[in-house]
């Protein structure tokens, strides 16, 4: 999606965006009890979501963080099954937007490819995403795709922390200075009680 | 300790409705001083140990605040607007709901106000269109609580080349600098600025007996399992309920203050978890509900005697509110400076502070230096906007961008509007039926040109530090406050504020409101210590009052 058109469509989804300051453009998953929080594996079947749903959304997850770099994407993270409680729960009122999104990208694919969106080439799966790029279903379910990857484990995806592993975050419960290079630096340079530029 | 607890038909010296920045502090203070107390807390009562490194949960899933199904919201621009649903993403009036209030999940940047902020419409002149007024208060009056603040609440910092004239240095020192504090440091010297220590909410060191930071990175937006944050759930209510003079009740949704013949409060109606319908007697009552929820009580509370909502014989309730304008720049660095560890700002610059007609228009602000976004924020938008948004650049990006990005945060000045209000709204009701909270806001056009400045000297500040890449949204008007403000202007005269310089209601003897509602002007975007220094100000002269028999 072009730059322009991607900050059209986020300024206009006024119903589930937020704006303004911070929240610029953070998208609507509130009014929203607790999640399910029992860690899925990898071989669990989907609960929310149907076997050929379950395929076609790990399909569209590898294509938004694909594997294979040497890093860890959304299929390592298991994002698809922090997908599958969260649209079973707190975000279960996308679920239908989901599902048919997912219908769509079948018969979008089976129609100029004869095979399941799953089942298609990632460079088609990239075109057939690019196609619906601009749609509500796309903005949603790359969220849950983000999500799924990043959230803290208990929601049932960022397995084995590969998120974080991703964003080269280390994750423990605490930390200690120095925290970067910059700051490191800085106290090399001013000592450790510098007390700015004054 | 077992708090105290108090029978519902017994008549206690005081309620205090909302338990937090204002609230929390108050009910310490009357009840150490030996009067009675009852907090009623709309949210839940959390313990420190129930506070989780949980981005989901705390960001999307708004597990702090209050919830949406239930106590909704609409906003609009304008009057002539009819407000919209919010539905989706935070809500209009930010503010988390629990014992402690939103003192639970702020950022705990403590700047105090400066001389200035209470004396600027002498020094600057009336400014067409707005309610612009100096406060009845001037800061050497309230320096005092400030430093009570400082060393009751917990503030760690170090004085600044702009910092306003203190009566006793910071209790600990500032908090370590992070990477983004050392880059804002390094441009500002690059420009001839001032980057000095942020003063934060934050213990640096033990101090009363609660533990220090331990740098975990979960502070914005998430309550602190450590209680290194400076709530007041921390540093005040265990002291309240160990002075046995004072009940916390939890889940307590105030209705209405309940006056009597001769225009008295004689205490509140609420709700309690069970719903059921009860009253609370009081001597007097306080309101620190916050800008928002405060305001609302007093005109769901409107009578016969009081057509217009309790306490507004000026009109005044729920007009002028301020949210302070915001704005942010983004900057990308060589090397890591993982933001995701500590707090959230270490250095702040001051320079811009004061108004100067030059440049042509009313304000002020502050800059702070931080990365605001967790994992999930930046995964979602955390690139730059020409950066593509799936596929392998797009997770090659993530990898490079997470650890070495950072923001300047521009805060500044809201002119107070009269037309910027809270009021009932006419169509949407609560689980209660309360009539919604109606927020209606546009910024003053010079609100608005101050942070365009603020931002363009971020960027200034970014390119000298060195940055690779540098990108922001162009300033725009709030959809969004988080700092409720002026709805309830405090003021000598009786036609054109609310309360008086001691958190009277002109309108009600013995009804007092002290939480941000009482702003006359917003400040430089930090409100949080100056509501914390009005409330240990306005306790003594509460208590005071009280001792004549209010």
């Amino acid at each position: 999606m072009p730059e322009s058109t991607r900050r059209e469509f986020v300024s206009s989804s006024a119903a589930f965006l937020g704006g303004g300051w911070l929240w610029l453009q953070l998208p609507a998953v509130a009014t929203l009890s607790a999640c399910a929080r029992d860690a899925a594996t990898r071989n669990d079947p989907f609960t929310t979501l149907s076997a050929a749903e379950g395929r076609a959304i790990r399909a569209f997850a590898t294509r938004i963080l694909p594997s294979g770099d040497g890093l860890p994407g959304a299929e390592e993270a298991g994002a698809a099954w922090f997908a599958d409680g969260a649209l079973g729960g707190p975000m279960a009122h996308f679920r239908d937007l989901i599902t048919g999104g997912l219908a769509d990208l079948d018969a979008r694919a089976t129609a100029a490819h004869s095979v399941a969106f799953a089942d298609a080439s990632p460079e088609q799966q990239d075109a057939l995403m690019h196609e619906v790029e601009d749609s509500e279903f796309f903005f949603i379910a790359r969220l849950l795709v983000v999500a799924g990857t990043f959230a803290d484990p208990s929601h049932g995806g960022n397995r084995d922390h590969a998120g974080f592993t991703l964003l080269q975050m280390e994750h423990a419960p605490a930390f200690h200075p120095p925290f970067g290079w910059y700051d490191e630096e800085h106290v090399r340079v001013h000592g450790p009680t510098a007390g700015g530029t004054a | 300790m077992r708090q105290r607890t108090f029978a519902e038909s017994e008549q206690v010296d005081f309620v205090i409705v909302g338990s937090g920045s204002a609230g929390g502090i108050m009910a310490k203070e009357l009840s150490t001083a030996g009067f009675s107390v009852v907090v009623l807390e709309q949210g839940p009562w959390r313990r420190t140990q129930e506070f989780v490194h949980d981005e989901m949960s705390t960001w999307f899933y708004d597990d702090l605040l209050p919830s949406r199904a239930d106590f909704p919201q609409t906003f609009r621009r304008s009057a002539d607007e009819r407000a919209e649903l919010s539905q989706g993403g935070p809500p209009p009036l930010l503010y988390a709901s629990g014992v402690g209030g939103s003192s639970v999940h702020f950022t705990a940047n403590f700047w105090r106000f400066r001389p200035v902020d209470f004396k600027e419409r002498s020094l600057v002149g009336a400014i067409n269109g707005t309610g612009f007024a100096d406060w009845p208060i001037t800061y050497e009056e309230l320096e005092p609580y400030y430093t009570r603040v400082d060393w009751e609440i917990g503030v760690s910092g170090a004085p600044g080349p702009n910092d306003p004239p203190r009566s006793r240095p910071y209790p600990m020192p500032p908090m370590p600098v992070k990477s983004s504090g050392a880059l804002l440091e390094t441009g500002a010297r690059k420009l001839g600025l001032n980057a000095q220590p942020a003063p934060l909410a934050v213990l640096s060191q033990p101090f009363n007996g609660r533990n220090a930071c331990v740098h975990c990175g979960y502070c914005m937006g998430y309550g602190c399992e450590m209680g290194a944050k400076s709530s007041t759930l921390v540093a005040m209510i265990p002291q309240a309920i160990d002075s046995g003079n004072c009940e916390i009740r939890p889940e307590s949704i105030v209705l209405r203050v309940d006056i009597d013949g001769a225009g008295r409060a004689t205490g509140v109606t609420y709700v309690g978890a069970d719903r059921v319908e009860r009253q609370q007697n009081a001597r007097a009552v306080i309101i620190a509900a916050n800008g928002a929820e405060t305001p609302r009580l007093l005109l769901m509370s409107a009578s016969p005697q009081a057509p217009n909502g309790l306490a507004n014989s000026s009109g005044l309730v729920g007009r002028y509110m301020m949210w302070n304008a915001h704005g942010d720049t983004f900057a990308l660095f060589e090397h890591p400076l993982n933001e995701y560890k500590s707090v959230q700002a270490t250095r702040i610059i001051h320079d811009f502070y004061d108004s100067d007609p030059g440049r042509g228009f009313y304000g002020g602000g502050g800059l702070d230096s931080r990365l605001f976004s967790g994992p999930i924020m930046f995964g979602l938008f955390g690139l730059p906007p020409d950066e593509p948004w799936w596929g392998q650049q797009y997770k090659e990006r993530l990898h490079e961008y997470f650890t070495r990005t950072m923001q300047v945060a521009a805060a500044g000045t809201s002119l107070p509007v009269e037309t910027n209000t809270i009021t009932l709204d006419p169509d949407v009701t609560d689980v209660l039926g309360r009539p919604a909270l109606r927020a209606t806001y546009r910024d003053h056009p010079d609100d608005v040109k101050m942070i365009a400045f603020l931002q363009a000297r971020s960027r200034e500040l970014m390119e000298a530090a060195g940055a690779k890449k540098i990108w922001g949204e162009p300033a725009a008007e709030s959809t969004i406050g988080a700092h409720l403000l002026g709805t309830c202007r405090m003021g000598d005269d009786p036609a054109t504020s609310v309360v008086d310089r001691y958190h009277r209601s002109h309108d009600v003897r013995n009804l007092f409101i002290c939480d941000g509602s009482s702003f006359v002007t917003s400040g430089r975007g930090q409100p949080t210590m100056t509501i914390m220094a009005l409330a240990f100000r306005a306790s003594e002269h509460i208590a005071r009052a009280a001792q004549n028999t209010i």
